[in-house]
């Protein structure tokens, strides 16, 4: 089994701009999220979503997440972090500008989040505590050992 | 120099979301190789088209810190010809008939609802507009 290297992520999730994300309620119950992202070099993740949405609720009362972004026959990468919302005007419109640009890459996706009224987001910055990536080229029946490579 | 005189489609947009601003203007202008001038509020809005005259306005009717009838009143009763003749198209969520009757009197050229509008139905609305 090969391993994955960082670059390989780095590079898998640049390339990438839809994740699923879980949030947790102050009742600590889970919901997963599709969202646009995007990263920095030290596998940061930014985000976006509607200041009034469940899960801009759930982060304001936990920050804790976990999200996965993965390709079949390619990558798949689970990220635990914590949330920071973001507030500087300035940073806030730099971020939403690299989202949109994102999202322009395939003519025919249209973001779900602006099919839904309202115009005040909440920009939030993802800081990884753990990261793990499995290869999911291979097609062998069963691994020897974990096929997940933790990315540091 | 105006933007006009570049001889190239110059899309003034006028919308207070700021996530939707920046998704239009990069599909203008990967889909369509258009340019966009942004002006979110309607002081800025007008401010642009006399000062830029551009090809074309697409806005909303409610703006940061106000409405757009003044300024569209404005565009189109212009003295200056070039800019009374800047083709406007309202691209809102308001879909009463009294704003869509309200914004025709006004003199705008088209009038688009965002909950009956593709993205690329507005391509295809500007496309028209420039022959």
């Amino acid at each position: 089994m090969k391993k994955v290297t960082k670059k390989q992520v780095r590079e898998f999730l640049k390339s990438h701009y839809i994740m699923q994300i879980a949030t947790v309620s102050r009742k600590k119950i889970p919901r997963v999220s599709v969202l646009l992202y995007a990263i920095d070099n030290d596998f940061n993740f930014y985000c976006a979503t509607h200041s009034d949405s469940l899960k801009a609720k759930n982060m304001a009362v936990n920050k804790n997440v976990s999200l996965v972004v993965w390709e079949n026959n390619n990558l798949s990468v689970q990220v635990d972090g914590k949330v920071e919302p973001i507030k500087d005007q300035k940073e806030r419109l730099k971020i939403v500008d690299r989202l949109a640009r994102a999202a322009t890459a395939d003519k025919d996706f249209w973001p779900p989040v602006l099919r839904i009224s309202g115009d005040e987001y909440a920009v939030y910055k993802i800081v990884p505590s753990t990261i793990f990536a499995l290869e999911i080229k291979s097609h062998s029946i069963r691994e020897t050992v974990s096929p997940f490579t933790q990315i540091k | 120099m105006t933007t006009a005189k570049k001889n190239k489609v110059v899309i003034l947009l006028s919308e207070k979301d700021v996530f939707l601003v920046k998704i239009y203007k990069y599909k203008f202008n990967k889909e369509a190789g258009w340019e966009t001038m942004v002006a979110d509020d309607p002081k800025s809005l007008l401010e642009l088209v006399l000062k830029e005259k551009p090809s074309l306005v697409l806005t909303d009717i409610i703006l940061k810190n106000g409405t757009a009838y003044d300024v569209i009143e404005k565009i189109t009763h212009n003295k200056d010809k070039k800019i009374a003749s800047i083709p406007i198209v309202i691209l809102t969520d308001l879909a009463q008939n009294q704003d869509v009757q309200n914004m025709k009197k006004l003199g705008v050229t088209e009038y688009l609802v965002k909950s009956e509008t593709t993205f690329d139905e507005v391509i295809s609305v500007v496309k028209q507009l420039q022959k």
